[in-house]
């Protein structure tokens, strides 16, 4: 494959390309789903192909195929060359930071190979937990998934970068829906890593699958929450989608650069508490593994807000030069055939003193909201306005935990919200998912979050009055 | 015969050497070709997929693999795969069998021969529209973000009983936001318009559109909590449906419990006002297919006539569980323009193009109908709404007060939110008359009454 990526490598720069790079990519992915005490289906699949992007006149051509042909890839990398000199009226003037090229091979240590464990042992698995889904009162629907996604990855480019990554993620999740007096609620969740199938040996599903059951009884006949603006607290799981959607998004280089970001042009300005320091670490410990990016530059770890001020943004190698800063590393692509564009990796908020105890004792109402059976979130960066949707949550009156509400979707602005910030817990936890992903630009890219949990002053709650 | 064909029928001839009872290949070529600009063009892009999924059975044990590649090692190693998981797996006691007729429908306009020929350069000259008209309507608008794509997607399938049929079809898709107000301007807006005609993105009333919104929403602020009736634009109307109904009236969903619907045909669901149809034959519709991913004719499905529950969405295998006819609504993709090739899935039953029946006003008569309230013209986070509890609610990213039927302030920022059953009953009772579609969903401009507004 390195000879196949050198050839396309030496075939653009003889069109006389000012920087081309390669990336050949093999991933395989099985999910399987079983329902109500049965498999559902065994899904396996194996994607293998070339990406091409070169540089002309200060656009980018992009070319990829899974048709790993010398003479299919030669007329794709002379298409993106056409393409690129057919824009150039109307080009960006594209400019590349300058990166040491690096030639490095990481591969995650995994101790079992998913691969390795034959089909039947993992449905035997996924069997079990389902049925142990199937427990609790009015549970009508139990719904679970063990997936597998091995992602191998190479790079080379004209400036001499040589990089191979290999990382494997494994997970489980458990979607239960329960009925009562008429109602129906459902609650999913999940708990992945990246690691080999040591992750689901070691893991008690059963257990798992059976909590996530209990809550959705419980959730389908709790009250919805009072509409309006209120104090809350968040746990580590939301304060990780919180921060994804409320700031992350905000501080990507891209959306800096076009002016889409409401953060564009506030480095250094205080936006949150002095109290908050927030990071976009692509090694760190339970998060997605991403030691490169998908132009060859080492993940560094990110400073985006410390003490309380705007540090830096989330950059590639051309958005970098755009704002006279280092690119970060997060130049990333879903596949062989999507552009690298900036995504985060794993955002996440450094911890505090605060035991959870002491979050709770000041709030005279508020919620605690949790993030287990939360189905995501979703920001409209140039508008500034976020929103997500908590899984069952609680009422919190004269600093004690009463009766759980649900359906709770939260609101609110990312410059405003994250100055209402004024206490920080002590624990700290990051998560990533092997199911789901991050969506921007029709791309998806698997990300982690996390933190401690979080007091904030003032959170937009949509429940309902009807 | 096509590369196509001729792959899906090797590939079934193998697969049935292999040892499997019944096989099936469903194969796949798409190319993209995609312009990304903001201010000035960024990139262009070229891809072309090819690939293949398998599915065989073997005492009522099903294995599935699919892989990116038509090569007759690679068809193999996916066989090889395929059955070592069919072996491994439980009986599926509810498997009949796979389709021993397939067939195909006439429809209309779902291939354009232009977009199988464009050039780098029309697309350019499409952006250089789209730039031009923003700045025609204010010289400060700036395109944070933007995307014209075309593709042209072609498939076969073929089985064991002989069967075989193939189909092309062609997209197009544009998306612009837009941004007034200099560096200090928070007044953005977004458009998205999907088509299988080149000619159908209508690039230029899009970005104008877009530009004239985005300057309105410079001074966007939120409301007072409280209870307000709201109108939805179309296609926004259009995603609140495919949140809430597309996963409740599926067969499957039903079969396994997952739809508060189970058990309710023939009974009221909706008020009298309120009739959806599934049309998997509209002309030109994104959903409309020769033949749906089992190899079965698309038709016409009523889900909801006036309000009463009629049919769910069949494909063959819930079909056949239940000793019925499919209704031809097998997928293996779900519509959308980022989703996985659709050669990589089974197929699980999906809305066609499922239509909300329009009526006959204008959205303007509809704005001075409500009198006062909410028009609601982009939300985020309505996706995010559970459709089985039926627990709506949408965060509004641009919308305008309606203040004695005219149109007031911009407003954002505030949850909007109702029980989705409560609302079928007689509070989306008055729509106008202009269909338009978000993703797999047809929908008019909406009247939405009573809706929780939670703001300031």
């Amino acid at each position: 494959m390195e000879d196949l990526l050198q050839y396309l490598t030496n075939k653009a720069r003889d069109l006389g390309v000012q920087y081309t790079d390669s990336r050949f990519q093999d991933v395989k992915q099985t999910l399987i789903t079983a329902e109500n005490g049965s498999l559902r289906s065994y899904e396996s699949d194996r994607s293998f192909g070339v990406g091409i992007r070169v540089l002309v006149d200060g656009a980018w051509g992009i070319a990829s195929s899974t048709i790993l042909d010398r003479k299919v890839l030669g007329q794709k990398v002379s298409e993106a060359v056409r393409m690129a000199k057919a824009a150039r009226k109307l080009t960006a003037s594209t400019r590349l930071a300058k990166v040491k090229p690096v030639e490095a091979t990481f591969k995650l240590p995994i101790k079992i190979d998913p691969d390795n464990i034959p089909p039947d042992v993992k449905v035997k698995a996924l069997l079990e937990a389902n049925k142990s889904g199937r427990s609790g009162a009015g549970i009508k629907n139990s719904f679970s998934r063990l997936g597998f996604l091995r992602d191998v990855r190479m790079f080379t480019s004209s400036e001499g970068a040589k990089i191979k990554t290999d990382i494997t993620t494994c997970g489980f999740s458990q979607s239960s829906v329960a009925e009562a007096n008429g109602s129906m609620e459902r609650v999913p969740e999940q708990r992945s890593q990246c690691a080999g199938y040591e992750f689901i040996e070691d893991g008690d599903w059963n257990t798992f699958a059976g909590e996530v059951s209990q809550l959705a009884s419980k959730a389908v006949a709790a009250p919805m929450p009072p509409p309006g603006t209120h104090v809350a607290i968040l746990d580590p799981e939301l304060i990780g989608l919180f921060l994804h959607e409320a700031l992350g998004h905000a501080s990507e280089g891209d959306l800096v650069v076009s002016k889409e970001s409401v953060l564009e042009g506030r480095l250094g300005d205080s936006i949150a508490s002095e109290s908050v320091t927030i990071y976009d670490d692509g090694l760190i410990s339970s998060g997605y593994v991403v030691p490169f990016d998908d132009e060859g530059v080492p993940k560094t770890k990110t400073t985006i807000v410390e003490k309380g001020r705007l540090a830096g943004f989330l950059l590639s190698r051309d958005t970098a030069p755009e704002l006279g800063l280092e690119p970060t590393g997060n130049a990333r692509a879903q596949s062989f055939e999507h552009k690298p564009i900036v995504r985060m990796t794993n955002v996440y908020m450094q911890p505090g003193s605060y035991s959870f105890d002491e979050l709770l004792r000041e709030i005279d109402y508020g919620f605690y909201i949790r993030g287990r059976g939360s189905l995501g979130g979703q920001v409209d960066v140039g508008g500034g306005t976020f929103t997500f949707r908590a899984g069952p949550s609680y009422l919190i009156e004269k600093g004690e935990l009463k009766h759980m509400v649900r359906a709770v979707s939260l609101a609110g602005k990312v410059l405003e919200t994250l100055r209402t910030i004024d206490a920080i817990g002590k624990d700290f936890t990051v998560t990533t998912s092997v199911f789901g992903g991050c969506g921007k630009d029709g791309q998806m890219a698997k990300v982690g979050d996390g933190g401690p949990h979080v007091r904030l002053g003032k959170l937009t709650i949509g429940g309902r009055t009807d | 015969m096509s590369d196509l064909l001729t792959s899906a029928e090797t590939a079934v001839k193998l697969a049935m050497k292999k040892g499997f009872e019944e096989a099936e290949a469903f194969t796949s070529k798409i190319t993209k070709q995609e312009i990304i600009y903001r201010g000035r063009i960024e990139a262009t892009k070229t891809n072309i997929i090819a690939g293949l999924g398998i599915r065989g059975i073997v005492d009522q044990r099903i294995g599935f693999f699919s892989i990116s590649s038509l090569e007759r090692r690679d068809i193999e190693y996916a066989i090889d795969q395929a059955f070592k998981i069919a072996i491994a797996t439980n009986e599926d006691s509810d498997w009949k069998s796979l389709p021993r007729e397939y067939g195909k429908t006439s429809v209309e306009k779902v291939v354009d021969k232009r977009v199988e020929q464009l050039t780098a350069k029309d697309l350019v000259s499409e952006v250089r529209l789209v730039l031009d008209t923003v700045r025609e309507v204010d010289q400060s608008l700036e395109v944070t973000r933007g995307y014209i794509a075309t593709g042209v997607s072609s498939n076969a399938i073929a089985n064991s009983h002989g069967c075989k049929l193939e189909r092309k079809e062609t997209n197009a898709a544009s998306w612009i936001a837009v941004k007034a107000g200099g560096s200090n301007g928070k007044g953005v807006s977004h458009e998205f318009s999907q088509s299988r005609h080149w000619r159908g993105l209508k690039n230029e009333p899009l970005a104008r559109s877009v530009s004239e919104r985005a300057l309105k929403m410079l001074h966007a602020k939120t409301v007072p909590s409280g209870k307000l009736s709201t109108v939805w634009r179309n296609d926004v109307f259009g995603s609140v449906i495919d949140a809430m109904l597309t996963r409740i009236i599926t067969a499957d969903a039903i079969q396994k419990n997952r739809s508060p619907w189970a058990g309710k045909i023939g009974k009221p669901v909706a008020s009298e006002q309120v009739s959806i149809v599934d049309e998997g034959t509209m002309a030109a519709g994104i959903g409309t297919r020769h033949f749906d991913d089992d190899g079965v004719p698309q038709k016409r499905v009523p889900v909801i006539e006036k309000g009463i529950l009629r049919g769910f969405l069949y494909d063959c295998y819930t079909a056949y569980k239940e000793n019925r006819k499919t209704t031809g609504n097998a997928h293996r993709d779900f519509g959308t323009f980022s989703s996985p090739p659709n050669y990589m899935k089974t197929p699980s039953p999906y809305p066609n193009n499922l239509i909300v029946k329009p009526q006959g006003a204008s959205p303007d008569e509809l704005i001075r109908e409500t009198r006062n309230g909410l028009y609601i013209v982009e939300t985020i986070g309505e996706w995010l709404s559970n459709p089985i509890s039926g627990d709506l609610s949408a965060t509004v990213a641009s919308g305008f007060i309606i203040e004695k039927g005219e149109l007031g302030r911009a407003v954002k920022g505030m949850i909007v939110s109702a029980n989705f059953f409560d609302v079928l009953r007689g509070r989306m009772d008055l729509r106008a008359n202009d269909l338009e579609n978000a993703g797999p969903v047809y929908a008019p401009t909406t009247q939405v009454l009573d809706m929780t507004v939670s703001g300031e």
